[in-house]
């Protein structure tokens, strides 16, 4: 009888184990694919295309430096990528040097450019979001600080 | 085991209490959660209608209110069901959904804050004008904020009260700048519409205080929050522009930004590229601590070309054209200064010589002036031309309004004037020109001023010309139209005030005028000397080409136009509105030497004893020094003989029997003469020699036969 039970036990637990590992499979899968457009560039992605996190619901999620994929406003059947230079409440500035969130150096070698954005305080509800490759993506700069309502999810580039 | 009719395994039994574990289980969680589930069941829809808007808007409004039956307490439905009902111009009812979040049970301070700002909003919304933006019910809407503020003090709080109170006072005051610095610090940022109003305020505020620098980086902000904004793009450059006059700004610092702007001209289109044109040539033109303020590449001649440009490409703006024509007047003002003599209309205000018998010859045109001061009216004269064509170009290609062209008109007025009193004395036909422009522009002024100023150059104009009875129709004028000001007073004072003659000569009671005399008169002209000019004078009735010099009329006429005896001098003018026609003034010319009449009469009969009395007369009297008299003739013996009785006004010998002692002076007619003795029988010729005192010469003598 013992055994009986402990088979039962077993098979429920193989079954929750599935239940469950489906459950955490789903919370992680990427649900979009989005296509190299070289807006990153030189970030590499994998090749045929990258996957998207869209398990993000709070802007709280997000921070500096993370790239997402994201609908433009303008153009919400677009699909972009960019990244993350600030969440809301922080101060972003671009000068043809550097890009400075709360006046610190942004960690990551973008390409230069002579376009420029004054200090900005980037709104609530929003994340700045710029392309790495100045001279191809929309992001920011074209639309302004990005509503989160509009972020897909994250997006992991090639180490 | 078995229950009942049914057959329990072990397993049977395990799996049925798994089952009803989880059919237990199930429902528990469920009822726990189910506030939650409703929430993210009607997320999405909310979501939807809030952020896609249209046709989503009423399900999300629905959604809203499901959930607001479902919990009351929670004040996130109400505040999204305020938001979208703003969203579909229900402001009414978009406010009770806010301030209804007052009574949320879970509702914290920030939350209530955030409302009382939605509903402040909504308030603001509700009748606002469509085309100002201006917001409607602000005094309700500012008591909303100020409560917001209470609960807690958020950006949305802040910063919605600072935008509502820039609306009722403007421009912002201090209390408006404090707010907007404190939304800034506050936490977290406001939301994006409101964030960029919020930089736009700043924007505002920084360049009433005159920090366009940091105005622009906040219109900047605005930019990069909205970059379609295209309103922004002009306030960043216009504030850019304001940097370019900013007061305190060193010239250097002040040079390198207005080459930087100059620079980027193309890029301000339309409108604002005349803004940017003025901005960039006010700013040069504010150079002038330069030292090569006036060089070639020098500030002076960047704002001279870039405000010719823009009242060429911009003619109606008048602007351009007011810029320009002060830009040169200022160097006109400095050139006139350098002047070593003076010129009526830039360095003082004094009448040109005219053409004096007494003074030196007038110099040539080219030798009137120095070197310097021929380079400097050359100078001015090109500045003047500028000055008109710049001037003509405005009135003629541009549609000003009817106070931009009376200014026009009364600049093209002083600039016309200037460019007459810069010309020579013989070039009339350009002064008649330039007169007639002066006239012609004084008439176009008139029917667009009403305050009698054009009036009054017309009539200072005419005095000018000597057209005075013109003058002081003008003049009148003026006044009719109400200008009281003490130089239209004096004016038309003087204009009714006759011209007197202070001093006329020759004076008719003074008879000792030769052949040649000094024609004078001296007059007494309320308006100036320069009206004598038209004076006409006529001796005996001839013109005759007289010299006006000052306010003195002179002439030397030629012994041919002169008459023996009286001889009448008439100074007349028709000078309109101060006709002169004096008193005829008269002088006596002498031509004829003394004459002389001898008692007894000569030729006659006398006796040797006679006494001889000679009555000499002139009128303009006799020089008693020349007379000689004397006698001689043939005694009865055949003897000749002669005698002086006078020798240049004097006796040389004494005669006894009239009592005349040697050496007396003869001053008065008559003069008597004896002989000695006697008088020697036969004929006796008595002969005088004498002039007048203008040198007229009498030489006579007469025959007495003596017995």
């Amino acid at each position: 009888m013992a055994n009986e039970v402990v088979s039962i036990l077993i098979k429920v637990a193989v079954v929750a184990g599935i239940v469950l590992g489906g459950f955490w499979l789903f919370k992680n899968s990427t649900r979009a694919t989005v296509q190299d457009d070289k807006s990153m560039d030189p970030v590499t992605f994998p090749e045929g295309g990258y996957g998207v996190n869209t398990h993000i619901d709070r802007i709280s999620q997000l921070k500096s430096g993370d790239v997402v994929a994201y609908h433009p406003p303008k153009n919400s059947a677009e699909t972009r990528v960019a990244r993350v230079i600030g969440v809301e409440g922080n101060r972003v500035e671009v000068t043809p040097d550097a890009v400075l969130v709360n006046g610190t150096p942004f960690p990551s070698k973008f390409l230069t450019a002579k376009w420029t954005i004054p200090e900005t305080r980037v709104p609530r509800g929003c994340v700045y979001v710029l392309a790495d490759n100045p001279f191809s993506g929309v992001d920011s700069k074209q639309f302004g600080p990005l509503p989160f309502s509009f972020v897909i999810g994250t997006v992991k580039p090639v180490k | 085991m078995k229950i009942g009719s049914i057959e329990m395994s072990i397993s049977t039994a395990v799996y049925g209490a798994i089952l009803i574990f989880l059919a237990l289980l199930l429902p528990i969680v469920g009822l726990s959660k189910r506030g939650a589930m409703r929430e993210a069941w009607h997320r999405g829809t909310v979501l939807s209608g809030v952020v896609e808007g249209g046709e989503n808007i009423d399900s999300g409004i629905e959604a809203c209110k499901k959930l607001i039956a479902a919990d009351s307490s929670k004040p996130a439905p109400r505040l999204f069901l305020g938001c979208l009902l703003g969203q579909n111009r229900n402001y009414k009812e978009a406010r009770e959904a806010f301030a209804s979040v007052e009574d949320a049970a879970k509702a914290t301070p920030e939350d209530k804050s955030l409302a009382l700002v939605g509903a402040g909003v909504m308030v603001c919304l509700d009748g606002v004008n469509e085309k100002t933006g201006q917001p409607a019910n602000m005094p309700e809407a500012e008591r909303l904020f100020q409560k917001a503020l209470t609960y807690s003090e958020t950006p949305d709080a802040l910063a919605a009260l600072a935008l509502l109170k820039s609306w009722k006072s403007s421009p912002p005051g201090p209390d408006v700048e404090a707010l907007v610095n404190k939304a800034f610090a506050a936490s977290p940022a406001p939301p994006p519409k409101l964030l960029e109003q919020l930089y736009r305020l700043q924007g505002a505020i920084l360049t009433l205080n005159h920090k366009a620098g940091e105005a622009a980086q906040a219109y900047g902000a605005v930019k990069a929050i909205d970059p379609t904004n295209t309103q922004t793009e002009d306030a960043v450059r216009n504030s850019a522009l304001a940097s370019l006059t900013a007061p305190g700004l060193d010239d250097a610092k002040r040079r390198a930004t207005i080459e930087k702007v100059a620079a980027e001209l193309e890029k301000f289109k339309g409108a604002a590229r005349v803004d940017a044109q003025y901005a960039v040539g006010l700013a040069w033109a504010q150079l002038k601590g330069d030292p090569n303020y006036l060089a070639v590449k020098g500030p002076f001649e960047y704002a001279r070309t870039i405000f010719r440009q823009m009242y060429e490409t911009a003619p109606k703006d008048p602007r351009g054209c007011k810029s320009f024509v002060a830009l040169l007047d200022e160097r006109i003002e400095a050139i006139s200064k350098e002047l070593s003599v003076t010129i009526t209309g830039f360095n003082g205000d004094v009448e040109k010589k005219g053409g004096s018998p007494w003074a030196a010859p007038e110099k040539n045109p080219g030798e009137r002036y120095s070197k310097e001061d021929q380079d400097h009216i050359k100078a001015l004269n090109n500045l003047l031309r500028d000055q008109d064509t710049a001037l003509k170009k405005f009135l003629e290609s541009g549609d000003p309004s009817k106070e931009d062209k009376l200014d026009a008109l009364l600049r093209l007025l002083t600039c016309v004037r200037r460019q007459i009193w810069l010309l020579e004395p013989e070039q009339i036909g350009a002064r008649d020109f330039l007169f007639k422009r002066a006239l012609d522009t004084t008439a176009e002024m008139i029917p667009l001023d009403n305050t009698g100023r054009a009036e009054f150059s017309q009539g200072v104009l005419l005095i000018e010309k000597g057209d005075l009875a013109a003058a002081r129709t003008a003049l009148l004028a003026a006044a009719a139209r109400g200008l009281k000001t003490p130089e239209l007073t004096a004016l038309l004072s003087q204009l009714d005030a006759k011209t007197k003659l202070a001093d006329a000569g020759p004076d008719p009671r003074e008879r000792r005028f030769g052949s040649a005399p000094l024609i004078r008169a001296t007059l007494d002209t309320p308006l100036g000397p320069s009206l004598l000019k038209g004076a006409k004078i006529t001796l005996n009735g001839n013109p005759v080409p007289a010299t006006i010099y000052g306010s003195q009329i002179l002439y030397v006429p030629t012994p041919e136009q002169m008459t023996n005896g009286e001889n009448v001098v008439h100074i007349a003018s028709d000078i309109p509105g101060a006709p002169l026609n004096f008193p005829k003034i008269s002088f006596l010319i002498d031509k004829d030497p003394p004459t002389w009449v001898l008692d007894p009469p000569a030729p006659g009969t006398i006796k040797s004893d006679a006494v001889i009395n000679i009555k000499l007369a002139d009128a303009s009297g006799v020089d008693w020094s020349t007379l000689s008299v004397g006698a001689r003739g043939t005694s009865s013996n055949n003897q000749p003989y002669e005698v002086v009785f006078i020798r240049d006004g004097k006796y040389p010998h004494a005669l006894p029997r009239i009592k005349v002692k040697t050496g007396e002076v003869v001053t008065r007619s008559p003069v008597a003469i004896a002989a000695g003795d006697q008088f020697p029988d036969g004929s006796m010729k008595i002969w005088i020699e004498v002039k007048d005192v203008l040198g007229n010469k009498l030489k006579d003598e007469r025959i007495y036969q003596v017995k």
